[in-house]
């Protein structure tokens, strides 16, 4: 039901899009103003929720330790599960970052009846995760090409290695294969897994099947209906050199692509998505292990804290305490005073 | 066909539905997750439960009296008298083996006198269910027996504390 | 067939909710079993922890206070600001659902809301409905709710039901550590009064005497005099340890439960022999103290400020006895609060400034990893003891143990403590053997009554969270022989016995310093006929 809600709201925001720009011939606000608007929400947005946990407090050091500690000299530590330098912390966070790391714990060896040895499909997560997002951010540099003039040599190569298979003309793109299939997993592992389907919410859906209507709408453009590519590249080229231009000859695909990105890209900065920045701040990964070492400073303080003194502990039990020999700070008359 | 190899022959699927009826017990996404993951260490309740029901019918299919199951349905029980299901509840999985058999036997056996034909299984099956009965009352034991002890030493501890307790009371 | 009754549904009166409602729609029945008892409302007045009263979790009206979700919001805004955990937490999550069944409440009960995610979905949502523009606008939409009463209770349940293990968070590709949202569900609770008892009177224990029990100075003296009995029994060797000593070198502080409980009773000997044999062998100087009797720390099951309280006890003691560092004894969520929040917490008030960085008078080992908080584990203690030759241990009193190792969840995610208590546990006894890969070590179960819920009246659900683990014990008891569970922490020591019994009766839970008690030999001892239980050693021609 959720899943439906939100591929309703996709269609409708493609029909919006189709309407507007193909229909009522609104082309420079689909193509120019909207992009505009929605890289400015993205870019304020972004920033104001870094800025906004920025200013949450790191009061204490809670990484999750997940390898041995720096202890005795003789015994091997894990210096990247468990830092105890700066260096580990950022290798520590680059493989989180870089490999998903912690997704790939995942992987286990099954010990079946017998000998039989399997891996468990939780390994799959792991698969589809980074495939996602190494394909995306594939296809986000390779369009770097639209926004750039000359294109540079590396976003040039990457091109040229994506479309290594030399299938079709335009030649296929593997990331987008990869992409898409990597999208549809994450989607139906949603629908599929009971304890995945019971956790989701409306907002786990739309993003799938917003990225999934910019990929399609994409790969139409390309394949299918073969849109003007000098055109387009002259209406981003306008939009990243700030003299704004509606060429002819860009169908209306071409703004249902646009649009849907435009709303990916404001939507980004409220949505869990977010987890882009977030995961850089996370303190349970961040944070150096070694926190017997070094004294973490809490920026705030507890106020108006009571303590018990071992001062009222001995004018409780003075008495008990003398009558077994255990020294006291003042002698028992002084003290019954 | 006889009885016999009607329970061999069928012994999947049967074992199978009899699995469902257990997991059917809890709500969809903890049944999911129970008959869901193979690993013995991260499901171990669902491992337990798809092993030993396999085990005990296999055992009873075989001839062999409910006894000699007794060891793979205390493992079971003893998962499921920790769930917070009502006695009923926790046993239920044990007669709904005898209208599985019943209703494949109907379609194996469309002109005999399937209840004749079962008589001695559902006898073993009865034998079962007592058996649950006992192992489940077994583990109910265990537990306020360890409740027992728990305030039996605290207060034996307090008494001890309190220098109530000297060894004169001993004698 | 689908016209057909479901054959279990036959013979009992199941009747589940159709599983096609949404987790919000989900009423949380409270079951006897699962949950702890309220607090009594003299402990919690005791340490002047608010909106102390009495109530019953079974009873419709909770006796809250008029204003109760005005609390609630603040509190939840005031902890936003100050913990960028929380915050991050609880706009990051992405649900991919890794965490899902890693929980061993989940494992064990199947109850879809202890699944990790969905218990911080618990708090999340009502975070989104009250707190974000998008959540207020389009309420369920966005996966917000309002908090009413209901939700209330729903938290209360299922964040008493959760041991703070961190085990989720090691899967988390974000790092979302549940038991970071449990801490702050569980203060937001506190300060509307919901408390547990078997929480909150510790606490007020742990205050006003110093140990969970509420044992009074004299009592404690007691206890350990009368295991210095025992000892003299068995070993014919009488330990003669100081308390509240000036002036020695280092104070020993351990769990309580160690003092009070079996098993840890053993381990607790085996502290006075390692102590009483450094003493005679090496002159080694350790005071134990009866004010900071307590190394476990029940404030943090309550609120960050409890945990600041009763914490600062410790280097309180130290400083006045003037000791120059602090030794730890065996005890799991006390690692966790003295590795990552003791120094930060109580470290610029409270610790002395004669404190030094701990050094082994006996081996001169510097532990530069404890530089800052200067607390040493025991196992990293006795570990280096060992490695420098200076026991002498015999393993064979240990021969009849065939010993696995359970690594406890707070040293094991909180601190990293893998290799010491295996060094030493592989120096006292001649059989070992792992459990499994993926039950130990970072991945280590929980025994099923962390953070608190190790009460009598919770017995189901322990059992329950319990299986995990006892499972993989059950795997190496059955194909290796293995007959006792090793553990570094008091909790586990109190919890575990009684789910090896109902789990796998053969198999029994030792401490790792009982073990070394009963090795260690001292010089011109006399034969020992038993161990530190009672019960006769192996035979040694065996």
């Amino acid at each position: 039901m959720k899943a439906l809600y939100s591929l309703f709201l996709v269609f409708a925001l493609a029909a919006f899009a189709l309407l507007g720009a193909g229909t009522l011939g609104m082309e420079k606000a689909f193509g120019l103003y909207i992009p505009f608007l929605a890289v400015a929400v993205f870019v304020v947005g972004f920033c104001l929720r870094v800025v906004d946990w920025g200013k949450s407090a790191v009061p204490f050091c809670i990484p999750t330790t997940c390898g041995q500690q720096e202890s005795l000299p003789w015994i091997k530590q894990n210096k990247i599960e468990n830092p105890s330098t700066t260096c580990g912390v950022v290798i520590r966070m680059l493989l989180e970052i870089l490999t998903f790391r912690s997704l790939f714990r995942n992987t286990k060896v099954d010990l079946h009846a017998g000998t039989r040895v399997a891996y468990s499909s939780s390994k799959w997560l792991w698969l589809g995760a980074l495939a996602f997002h190494y394909a995306f951010l594939i296809t986000v540099v390779r369009h770097l090409r639209f926004f750039t003039e000359p294109v540079p040599g590396l976003i040039a190569t990457l091109d040229a290695m994506d479309s290594l298979l030399q299938i079709g003309a335009p030649t296929l793109y593997l990331s987008n294969l990869i992409f898409v299939a990597a999208l549809l997993y994450l989607f139906l592992r949603r629908v599929v897994v009971p304890q995945v389907r019971y956790i989701s919410q409306v907002q786990d859906y739309f993003p799938l099947f917003l990225i999934l209507g910019i990929a399609f709408s994409g790969i139409f453009m390309r394949y299918f209906a073969k849109v003007d590519i000098i055109s387009v590249k002259q209406l981003t080229m306008g939009l990243v050199t700030f003299s704004w231009v509606i060429p002819d000859g860009i169908g209306a695909m071409f703004y249902v692509h646009i649009f849907l990105v435009s709303v990916l890209l404001a939507y980004f900065p409220l949505s869990k998505l977010m987890h882009m920045g977030g995961v850089f701040l996370s303190p349970t990964r961040n944070m150096n292990c070694a926190s017997r070492k070094y004294r973490h400073v809490n920026p705030w303080k507890f106020e108006n804290v009571h303590y018990h003194t071992y001062e009222e502990y001995e004018d409780e039990f003075r008495e008990k305490m003398v009558e077994k020999g255990l020294p006291v700070d003042k002698p028992l008359a002084e003290g019954a005073e | 066909m006889d009885v016999h190899s009607f329970l061999t022959d069928h012994q999947n699927s049967l074992v199978a539905q009899w699995a469902d009826a257990l997991f059917q017990t809890y709500p969809e996404e903890g049944a999911k997750f129970f008959s869901g993951s193979k690993n013995q260490f991260a499901n171990p309740a669902g491992h337990t439960f798809r092993t030993n029901l396999d085990i005990i019918f296999r055992t009873l299919a075989s001839g062999q009296g409910a006894a000699a199951c007794t060891k793979e349905l205390d493992e079971i029980m003893r998962i499921r008298a920790v769930q917070g299901f009502s006695p009923s509840v926790a046993l239920c999985f044990l007669p709904a083996l005898k209208e599985i058999v019943l209703r494949e036997a109907v379609k194996i056996f469309p002109d005999k006198s399937v209840d004749e034909l079962l008589r001695d299984w559902n006898r073993t099956v009865d034998q079962l269910i007592m058996l649950g009965f006992d192992l489940y009352v077994n583990c109910r034991e265990i537990l306020w027996q360890q409740k027992a002890n728990q305030l039996y030493n605290r207060t034996h501890k307090l008494l001890e504390r309190a220098n109530l307790l000297k060894e004169e009371v001993a004698g | 067939m689908s016209d057909l009754p479901r054959p279990e549904a036959l013979f009992a009166n199941i009747d589940y909710t159709p599983p096609k409602a949404d987790w919000m729609d989900v009423p949380t029945v409270i079951k006897p079993g699962r949950y702890c008892y309220a607090a009594n409302p003299d402990s919690v007045n005791y340490v002047g922890l608010p909106h102390a009263h009495k109530w019953n979790p079974l009873d419709d009206d909770w006796g809250l206070p008029e204003n109760w979700q005005e609390i609630i919001f603040n509190g939840l805004r005031e902890r936003l600001h100050k913990f960028r955990s929380f915050k991050i937490f609880m706009d990051i999550c992405v649900r991919c659902g890794a965490c899902a069944d890693k929980c061993h409440f989940f494992i064990g009960s199947g109850d879809p809301k202890n699944m990790p995610v969905l218990r911080a979905e618990l708090l999340r949502s009502v975070y989104r409905g009250e707190f974000t523009t998008f959540g207020k606008i389009l309420g369920r939409f966005a996966g917000g709710r309002k908090l009413t009463a209901d939700v209330l209770k729903e938290w209360w349940y299922y964040f008493f039901q959760c041991s703070e293990c961190r085990r989720c968070s090691v899967f988390c590709p974000y790092g979302i550590d549940t038991a970071e949202i449990t801490i702050i569900g569980r203060e937001l609770l506190n300060l509307i009064g919901l408390n547990i008892d078997w929480i909150a009177t510790p606490v007020a224990n742990c205050y006003r005497t110093g140990n969970h029990l509420g044992i009074q100075p004299h009592a404690f003296f007691d206890m350990i005099d009368f295991f210095c009995d025992d000892i003299e029994d068995i070993t014919g060797i009488r330990p003669e340890p100081s308390f509240n000593k000036k002036g020695a070198d280092i104070l020993f502080i351990t769990p309580s439960g160690d003092v009070f409980a079996d098993p840890g009773t053993y381990t607790c000997m085996g502290y006075l022999i390692l102590f009483e044999y450094l003493k005679r062998e090496y002159g080694l100087d350790v005071t134990w103290s009866t004010y900071a009797s307590e190394g476990g720390n029940f404030g943090f099951f309550t609120s960050h400020e409890t945990m600041k309280r009763l914490n600062s006890k410790m280097y309180m003691e130290a400083k006045r006895l003037g000791a120059k560092w602090i030794l730890g004894g065996e005890c799991g969520h006390m690692w966790r609060v003295i590795h990552q929040y003791m120094d930060t917490l109580n470290g610029p008030d409270f610790q002395g400034s004669h404190m030094e960085t701990p050094v082994n008078p006996i081996t001169g080992t510097v532990f530069k990893n404890a530089a800052g908080t200067k607390m040493v584990h025991i196992a990293e203690f006795t570990a280096d003891l060992i490695k420098h030759g200076k026991l002498n241990l015999n393993k064979k009193r240990n021969a009849n143990i065939h010993l696995t190792w359970h690594d406890s969840c707070n040293p094991a995610r909180g601190m990293g403590l893998l290799e010491e208590p295996r060094y030493v546990a592989r120096n006292v006894v001649e059989k070992f053997t792992d459990m499994p890969e993926g039950t130990i070590r970072e991945q280590t179960f929980c025994c099923g009554g962390g953070a608190g819920l190790n009460a009598g009246e919770n017995d189901e659900l322990r059992m329950m969270g319990g299986l995990p683990r006892a499972n993989a014990v059950k795997y190496v008891h059955e194909k290796y022989g293995v007959n006792m569970l090793g553990c570094v922490c008091a909790i586990d020591r109190a919890v575990l016995p009684n789910s090896m019994e109902y789990w796998v009766p053969e198999v029994d839970v030792c401490g790792l310093h009982e073990l070394v008690g009963n090795a260690l030999v001292f010089p011109g001892e006399k034969e020992r006929e038993t161990d530190l239980r009672g019960e006769d050693l192996p035979g040694e021609d065996e």
